[in-house]
């Protein structure tokens, strides 16, 4: 059959004409790349969190705005990825083995809850992960062997190889850095690709998709497992980072911190989860600073949070519905159309 | 014309299914038979089960009692999502497009089936994921061309009016190069010229080996392309035969061709 190769070549050109988030986000690499060596110690563990946030984030935007599922718990796949990391390497087992098994567990995990949650239809995976996070919390504050409610400390730090040990908090800014771009490249590879197209198909219409082939519950299962194991990556380098982990570093707070990441953010693109991990990121500094201040009760960062995230949610749902990302992208569409109907 | 003229084999065999929804008398005992390469018509006024049957045949819903069987095996055991590879596809009545997805890659979606390449594949951008997906986008691109929508592959397919959507969706069917393709009603929400252009479409798929049910309440656009038509009157098969026996056929006219005429 005869393609009309002209208005292929136009219609390629035109799809080219939208270089402007690639350059955003080459611009937003280089600065993230610059970032650590001039950051002192204090910013530069600001600056990992963030990065595991968004590692976090990604994820979760594959589950809720790909996939079409709800996950209030994230957090668990975290702690799991963590506890992993170190309870393995206070065994003995070379941190970076620990390291590359902590997602394998965290998937294992959302694996068990997963099947049961994912066949029934509707948002059973919503409340049943926030369950899981309660009862796994719950178990892990109660279990000597897991540091129960103190907590595990003095966790080794990561050794990529027998010579090559991170210390400094510089050092996990790189790394994190470095995960958090794998993440984005992976998972946008996966998003343009056979697999990724079922599952924003099955996002829309899960009758549809699976009318064009789609095994529904599946794949809706491959993404949340996908989620977990980014979970388990950033739980597992925070261990390591920060060397002492507790039942109150995962709390509930966090999970819901991830789903306003992607409310944020914008849930249809895996950019929107960063960008929500980053004002995210910035609000917690800005509400500890505040909640923190000289006589306050020691519940007031937590007060601050649910307020300031409340606050936001109704925002955005009320002006940026779709999130920041899309409306900036929005914007800049009519920008460049009348730009180029003037000349 | 092809050698399905003297080989045609049944494609699909309807055997007595029935549907009740609560105290609607949905598909009561219906049975047909379509051939191979054949175009089928179903006509029916509304409520008269058309989507029902479709609904039952794509194995989205499931029938009270009744088999419909595949190239002759039973579909009983079939999930919903194992009929397009299989080479069955259908698109729904009220399908909507994939959402935040263009044209070029709702169509795309339509040939899951067809390729091989799974999320670890996709991932880390194999060599086979490659070359699949080169294959689908060429694949998609023959598709767009035939159904006319050049000028739109990469727009959002959902921001389209209606009649666009419809040739979407069977865009999205072609693409997972079905045997058999079941079309509920894709001529509604296109304008006179557009439907021309779907009718020649379609002559040429089925000139080319491809067996198609069609519902469609445009009577004019069915007759002019089954061979052979069913006609449903609440829920049950009222009568069979070529458009020239349905068209002079006192009870159809009585129960449906009437109405619509005056419609
Ligand atoms: N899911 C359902 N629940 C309850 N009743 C239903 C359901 N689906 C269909 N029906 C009823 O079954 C009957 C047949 O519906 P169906 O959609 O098959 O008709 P149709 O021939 O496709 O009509 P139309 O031409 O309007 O599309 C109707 O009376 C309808 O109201
Ligand atoms: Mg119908």
């Amino acid at each position: 059959m005869a393609i009309d190769t002209q208005k292929v070549q136009e219609i390629s050109k035109s799809k080219s004409g939208s270089r402007l988030p690639l350059f955003g986000a080459a611009i937003a690499l280089i600065v993230a790349l610059l970032l650590p060596s001039v950051l002192n110690s204090a910013n530069s563990s600001v600056y990992v969190y963030t990065m595991l946030y968004a590692i976090v984030a990604v994820g979760l935007s594959l589950l809720i705005g790909y996939a079409g599922q709800v996950s209030l718990g994230q957090a668990v796949f975290v702690a799991v990825g963590a506890y992993t990391a170190a309870i393995l390497s206070a065994h003995g087992v070379p941190t970076i083995l620990a390291f590359i098994l902590a997602p394998f567990v965290s998937m294992m995990v959302a694996l068990i809850v997963g099947i049961p949650l994912l066949t029934l239809r509707g948002n059973y995976l919503a409340f049943g992960t926030l369950a899981l996070q309660l009862i796994i919390l719950g178990v892990v504050a109660n279990t000597t062997f897991l540091g129960g409610s103190l907590g595990i400390p003095s966790i080794p730090q990561l050794g990529l190889t027998s010579s090559l040990q991170l210390g400094s908090a510089k050092s996990y800014a790189w790394l994190s850095l470095v995960l958090l771009v794998g993440v984005l490249i992976v998972s946008r590879n996966l998003i343009n690709s056979r697999p990724g197209r079922g599952l924003r198909a099955l996002a829309t219409t899960e009758i549809g998709a699976a009318a064009a082939g789609v095994p529904v519950g599946r794949y809706r299962l491959y993404a949340f497992l996908l989620s977990a194991a980014y979970g388990g990556i950033a739980g597992a380098v925070y261990a390591f980072f920060t060397g002492f982990i507790s039942p109150n570093s995962f709390s509930v707070l966090l999970s819901i911190e991830f789903i306003v990441m992607i409310m944020v953010g914008g849930s249809r693109s895996i950019w929107g989860a960063v960008v929500g991990a980053f004002v995210i990121s910035i609000l917690v500094q800005v509400l500890n600073t505040l909640g923190t201040l000289h006589g306050l009760p020691n519940s007031m960062p937590a007060i601050f949070s649910y307020a300031a995230y409340g606050l936001l949610l109704v925002v955005i749902i009320r002006y940026m519905p779709d999130g920041i990302v899309a409306w900036f992208g929005k914007r800049l569409g009519r920008l460049t159309t009348a730009s180029k109907n003037l000349d | 014309m092809s050698l399905t003229e003297q080989t045609r084999s049944e494609i699909l065999r309807v055997d007595s299914v029935s549907k009740t929804f609560g105290a609607v008398r949905a598909l009561h005992d219906v049975s047909l038979s379509v051939s191979e390469g054949e175009c089928r018509g179903i006509i029916g006024a509304n409520g008269a089960g058309k989507s029902t049957l479709f609904r039952i045949i794509a194995r989205h819903m499931s029938s009270d009692s009744g088999h419909v069987s595949y190239r002759g095996k039973s579909l009983a055991h079939s999930p919903a999502h194992s009929l397009a590879g299989m080479g069955l596809a259908i698109v729904f009545q009220e399908a909507l497009p994939f959402q935040d997805m263009t044209v070029q890659e709702n169509i795309m979606v339509g040939g899951h089936s067809t390729l091989r390449h799974g999320f670890l594949a996709a991932m880390l951008k194999t060599p086979s994921r490659r070359v699949e997906e080169n294959e689908i986008r060429t694949r998609s691109w023959e598709i767009i061309d035939r159904l006319g929508l050049s000028d739109i592959a990469n727009e959002h397919a959902q921001e389209l009016p209606f009649g666009m959507q419809r040739l979407v969706q069977i865009g999205r069917a072609l693409c997972g190069r079905p045997r058999l393709l079941l079309l509920d009603e894709p001529a509604s929400g296109l304008r006179f010229q557009e439907r021309n252009a779907l009718a020649e479409v379609l002559k040429k798929l089925i000139s080319e080996g491809l067996t198609v049910m069609l519902v469609e309440h445009d009577v004019r656009f069915v007759f002019s392309l089954a061979e052979s038509i069913t006609v449903l009157d609440l829920g049950e098969v009222i009568a069979e035969g070529t458009p020239q026996e349905i068209r002079e056929n006192p009870q159809v006219i009585e129960a449906y061709l009437g109405t619509a005429a005056n419609a």
